[in-house]
């Protein structure tokens, strides 16, 4: 349930240059895909920043992002016991959008497709359906896109395909170039996400092979509420504009416009 | 029931001085179990319109920074709403069920929009909101809006088919423009205009990262002054007029400020996007200030 508290930072651990994952005391009940609205009490930002629910366990969650701006880079530098203001689970996230859609809540096989920092909202996913087969395709421009390896390799029953568009890990290329490979018969669903040239170009791919399993992607658009009150985030879709917030995050390939 | 605060406009009571700006609230309904509307004094919902509108293409919002500290927030909605009767249907039922008073933000791309939208919920709602706010200010539309708002023939045409069409007080929304405001509320008084909402956002741009020019109306911190000055004007023109207080509260400190101007009432708007439970945190801090004011 939708909820907004004050809490404080436990700690923030850096990934890799400018990633950060930034924990936060508190238990919340999410399903993977939804978000967090996060706002420092003592720096005043005009807007709280939305990030996907990384992880959550024994009380606390935590998010993942890189360090894109001055209010990121002082969340990312923050010491423990940092104040935060913390509105959310936000939006509806995989299972939800999975019950909206009418796909099957009980999938057996399931294709992930990643792009940079999106595996933050996908590896909550992962670990929810841990018992079923899956696929990853993890794509970034360089190596050091390609974060939380350790943790990716240690989720159960997945298979990983590394892209980059430098060669500088895995396969040489982008997402696409896998999924020429990939076996779409043996999967009931794919969630995606990253950014929209990424997801459009899986949208293109999934029209242009007329792929019929079905694609849910987790969108991205600028946001200053995350709850549905301010109608900024609209993305447009075969059904008018719609907000990323509330009816999205997660919409089905085949309803956007990009 | 609360007994420390007490408003009037026309016939309704408003038992907190802090309303929920048109625009950063929704419908209200959205923040069901998020903020606690007996401490709230209203809600005005976001602009309707006759028919549907989709809005702008995104992006629909900007920020406004100054050495790195974000003063301002642009944005560029376009008024997206479903239209009147979907609205009357099925929102303004739910809506009023919240215990505060309702205030529909009304919009029009034509002079005579404005009075078709309150008759059709005059004549079809079974469950009619409280007050109406004519939205004359709203700065990314090219039709109406802030082009009727700066036009005293526009405002009288307006203010006057509204009031032929329903007993409830009828609130003007209006731009930061003080010397404007001024002639224009002389107009609105005159055709029957309860009250004023002192200010909408302000028209603006700013450069992205990418180079774009963004125009929308601006709001946050930056606005304050301006909307100060816009009440304080106002009100030595028009002592007795009813002035709702809007731009850029984020505190009760900032309410204050508005309420010694001579607002009797205050709308927050962009802060609800920081804390969406910042207007019932700011109605309990105001008990004092209204306990000390009584005790004078």
């Amino acid at each position: 349930m939708l909820k907004v508290f004050e809490t404080e930072i436990i700690e923030s651990s850096e990934l890799s240059p400018s990633t950060y994952i930034v924990k936060i005391n508190g238990s919340i009940s999410y399903e993977p895909g939804q978000f967090v609205m996060v706002s420092l009490l003592e720096q005043f930002s005009i807007l709280p920043r939305p990030f996907s629910i990384f992880y959550a366990e024994n009380g606390n969650f935590s998010i993942l992002f890189k360090v894109f701006g001055g209010w990121t880079k002082k969340l990312a530098e923050s010491p423990k016991n940092t104040k935060v203001r913390v509105v959310g689970p936000c939006g509806t996230g995989f299972i939800s959008a999975m019950k909206r859609y009418k796909i099957t809540h009980s999938p057996s096989k399931i294709l992930f497709i990643a792009g940079g920092l999106g595996i933050a909202s996908l590896f909550s996913s992962m670990i929810h359906f841990s018992k079923e087969q899956k696929v990853l395709i993890f794509g970034g421009r360089t190596q050091q896109d390609i974060i939380i390896r350790d943790r990716i390799e240690s989720v159960p029953n997945l298979d990983v395909h590394i892209t980059t568009q430098d060669g500088s890990l895995g396969t040489k290329g982008v997402v696409t170039d896998v999924l020429y490979n990939i076996p779409f018969d043996d999967f009931d669903i794919a969630l995606c996400c990253g950014p929209v040239p990424m997801i459009k170009a899986l949208k293109e791919f999934w029209d242009r092979q007329a792929v019929k399993v079905p694609l849910l992607c987790s969108m991205e658009e600028r946001m200053a509420c995350g709850i549905g009150i301010c109608f900024s985030c609209v993305v447009k879709t075969s059904d008018n504009y719609k907000l990323c917030c509330k009816y999205g995050p997660v919409f089905l390939h085949s309803e956007l416009i990009l | 029931m609360q007994n420390w605060f007490k408003a009037e406009i026309g016939n309704i009571k408003f038992e907190s001085p802090v309303i929920l700006a048109s625009g950063t609230a929704g419908y209200g309904i959205e923040l069901e179990g998020i903020v606690d509307f007996t401490k709230i004094g209203g809600i005005v919902t976001k602009g309707i319109s006759m028919r549907d509108r989709q809005g702008n293409p995104p992006p629909r919002i900007s920020e406004f920074s100054i050495n790195g500290t974000t003063i301002g927030l642009l944005n560029s909605i376009g008024l997206q709403n479903p239209g009147v009767k979907h609205f009357t249907e099925k929102i303004l039922p739910q809506i009023m069920r919240l215990p505060t008073m309702v205030i529909v933000n009304v919009f029009g791309e034509t002079e005579k929009e404005y009075a078709e939208v309150i008759k059709f919920i005059e004549n079809e709602s079974d469950t009619p909101p409280h007050a109406y706010e004519l939205n004359l200010s709203c700065p990314n539309t090219e039709k109406g809006g802030i082009e009727f708002g700066v036009n005293t023939k526009s405002v009288a045409k307006i203010v006057r088919k509204t009031r032929k069409v329903t007993k409830r007080p009828i609130i003007v929304k209006f731009s930061p423009f003080s010397e404007i405001i001024k002639n224009l509320m002389k107009t609105a008084i005159d055709e029957g205009a309860d009250a004023f909402t002192l200010v909408n956002s302000i028209p603006a741009a700013v450069r992205d990262q990418k180079g774009f020019f963004f125009k929308g109306g601006l709001s946050g911190p930056v606005l304050k002054p301006i909307a100060l000055r816009c009440i304080i004007e106002a009100k030595e023109k028009f002592p007795d007029a009813k002035i709702i207080g809007c731009g850029g509260i984020y505190s009760e400190k900032d309410a204050v400020e508005f309420l010694d101007a001579g607002a009797i009432l205050i709308q927050i708007g962009t802060a609800n996007f920081l804390d969406p439970q910042i207007g019932h945190r700011i109605a309990e801090k105001l008990i004092n200030y209204f306990k000390e004011k009584s005790q004078r």
